[in-house]
């Protein structure tokens, strides 16, 4: 099912807000763990805790080691900046995490970052969305692989497109684009 | 994807884990296994650009610790050449092997590239190495390195049969016919290897008649049960439904074909089939038993009543998919 909510205000700019892990990027912390610890991962994705407490340094080398940015998806990033589109992300994502993303992205290609482990607030929470909200209009585009994250930008009053593979990707961002 | 659980299968199937337990085992240890693997290989200077996947029992969930290990390397030559590759598959090797892996050289020996995968599907050059890395990458390719990488590979591979302007088909039946057409192939490649190149024939005959039957059984009900979705949701169902475990796909498409309870039996049965594969013993006694004597062999015997056990329950399943998709079956699936 593919879910768009909304449509972008007549004659305004909508920002496309990418989601990280699972659109962009790729692996999940929890694809390196024997037992994922989803109560510490609660408190890790906002800032309650610090990186030691959640995994051993090992672990926390080897995911740094293993994240990395798809390149088919910043290159098509690239396309949409270079038609006009002001790129946003919006990620459920440790803030040490960061700069690792970070380094893989081109200079000036994303506008802003908003990383749960800065604001201290995770998706699919309003408070997220309230706080995206102070950087991109109203009615911008929403692209996650979590249908209760779509569920929630939509009920903030974003556009939401759920993407829960791969299949198609570029293609149902763009006819999400050309509805809006 | 994360760790497979069958517990909660198995609840709503009303049954007790002690009737999967070498499911659950095999389930839970492959997962092990895969964070082991990728933890190792996450720290080594390994590029990007390389993807590295576990195919097989481990890419299924299903492995042992008397498993080999099969792991794939694909890279794309606009990134990698094929030296580069082939100099970090061989390091990615040692490394494995150094920590007690058995990998072997045999079908993943070499990287392949992605473009050789995808360009000539069903044409001359298309080859049945470059046919078993699709069908395995997409239904049981547990990414080991570089997991941007793999889901890029993976995504292109399933684009290639999605994005076909004629041929596709408005049920995807250009990837569902590879799909059978690669089970065919291994069906066939047991003849050859058995009757020409000397490898052992009972554990071949076995995986034939449980694990490869099983992944095909389960290719068979995803098509049947994406076939009455609306066209607009069928390639997300099945690009999002492909990678899991063939019991997973079964489940998830029996249960919204009204079927689910029938998948209890095949549960049973493959159960057996895995507490046989994770027996080393038993693995060993299998290499001994004479194929003119077989009949009289209480390990065959034994194996060959659990095959029959799952066939029974096999059967029970395509009974309900004839009567439920036998529109799609006759068009698509069977003829």
């Amino acid at each position: 099912m593919t879910l768009v909510f909304e449509t972008c205000p007549e004659g305004q700019a909508c920002a496309i807000v990418f989601d990280l892990i699972g659109v962009l990027a790729a692996p999940s912390w929890r694809e390196l763990c024997g037992r994922p610890d989803l109560a510490a991962w609660a408190r890790l994705k906002v800032g309650a805790i610090e990186e030691a407490e959640f995994w051993t340094p090992a672990q926390a080398a080897a995911y740094r080691g293993a994240l990395a940015l798809r390149g088919d998806r910043l290159a098509f990033l690239g396309r949409l900046r270079a038609r006009g589109h002001a790129i946003s992300i919006a990620s459920n994502l440790a803030r040490a995490w960061l700069p690792t993303v970070q380094a893989g992205v081109p200079a000036g290609l994303v506008e802003r970052w908003i990383v749960s482990g800065e604001i201290g607030v995770a998706k699919p929470d309003p408070r997220f969305w309230a706080a995206l909200l102070r950087h991109v209009p109203a009615g911008s585009l929403v692209v996650d692989d979590q249908l209760r994250n779509c569920e929630a930008a939509a009920r903030a009053g974003l556009r939401s497109l759920w993407v829960p593979c791969g299949a198609g990707f570029e293609d149902r961002v763009e006819a999400a684009l050309a509805a809006g | 994807m994360g760790p497979v659980d069958y517990r909660p299968l198995l609840e709503e199937l009303g049954m007790a884990e002690a009737e999967a337990i070498h499911v659950l085992a095999a389930a839970e240890g492959s997962w092990q296994r895969l964070v082991e693997i990728r933890r190792v290989l996450a720290v080594l200077a390994i590029p990007r650009e390389l993807a590295v996947f576990a195919v097989g029992s481990l890419g299924r969930f299903e492995s042992s610790a008397a498993s080999d290990l099969d792991f794939a390397v694909v890279y794309a030559a606009d990134a990698l050449d094929v030296q580069a590759a082939d100099a970090a598959r061989h390091e990615l090797a040692g490394q494995l092997r150094a920590r007690g892996h058995a990998v072997l050289d045999k079908t993943f020996r070499a990287p392949v590239e992605l473009g050789a995968l995808l360009g000539d599907i069903g044409g001359e050059g298309d080859t049945n190495l470059h046919l078993t890395y699709r069908a395995l990458l997409l239904t049981e390719g547990a990414w080991l390195a570089n997991a941007a990488a793999a889901e890029q590979v993976t995504d292109a591979i399933f684009a290639a049969y999605a994005q076909g302007a004629i041929s596709r088909g408005r049920f995807l039946s250009s990837l569902q016919n590879d799909l059978h057409r690669y089970y065919r192939t291994i069906c066939v490649d047991y003849r050859f290897k058995v009757e020409s190149a000397g490898k052992r024939w009972a554990i071949r005959y076995f995986k034939l008649r449980h694990a490869r039957k099983l992944w095909h059984l389960a290719n068979l009900a995803l098509f049947c049960q994406a076939a009455q979705l609306p066209d607009a949701e069928r390639d997300l169902h099945l690009a999002t439904l492909l990678p899991q475990p063939p019991l997973l796909r079964i489940s998830t498409s029996l249960r919204a074909l009204g079927g689910l309870a029938l998948c209890a039996e095949l549960l049973r049965a493959y159960d057996g089939f895995l507490a046989a594969l994770a027996d080393a013993g038993l693995r060993e006694g299998l290499d001994r038993i004479d194929y003119a004597a077989r009949l009289e062999d209480p390990l065959f015997q034994r194996l060959s009543a659990s095959a029959d056990r799952f066939d029974l329950a096999a059967q029970a399943i395509v009974q309900h998919l004839w009567i439920r998709c036998n529109d799609h079956l006759v068009r698509y699936g069977l003829l």
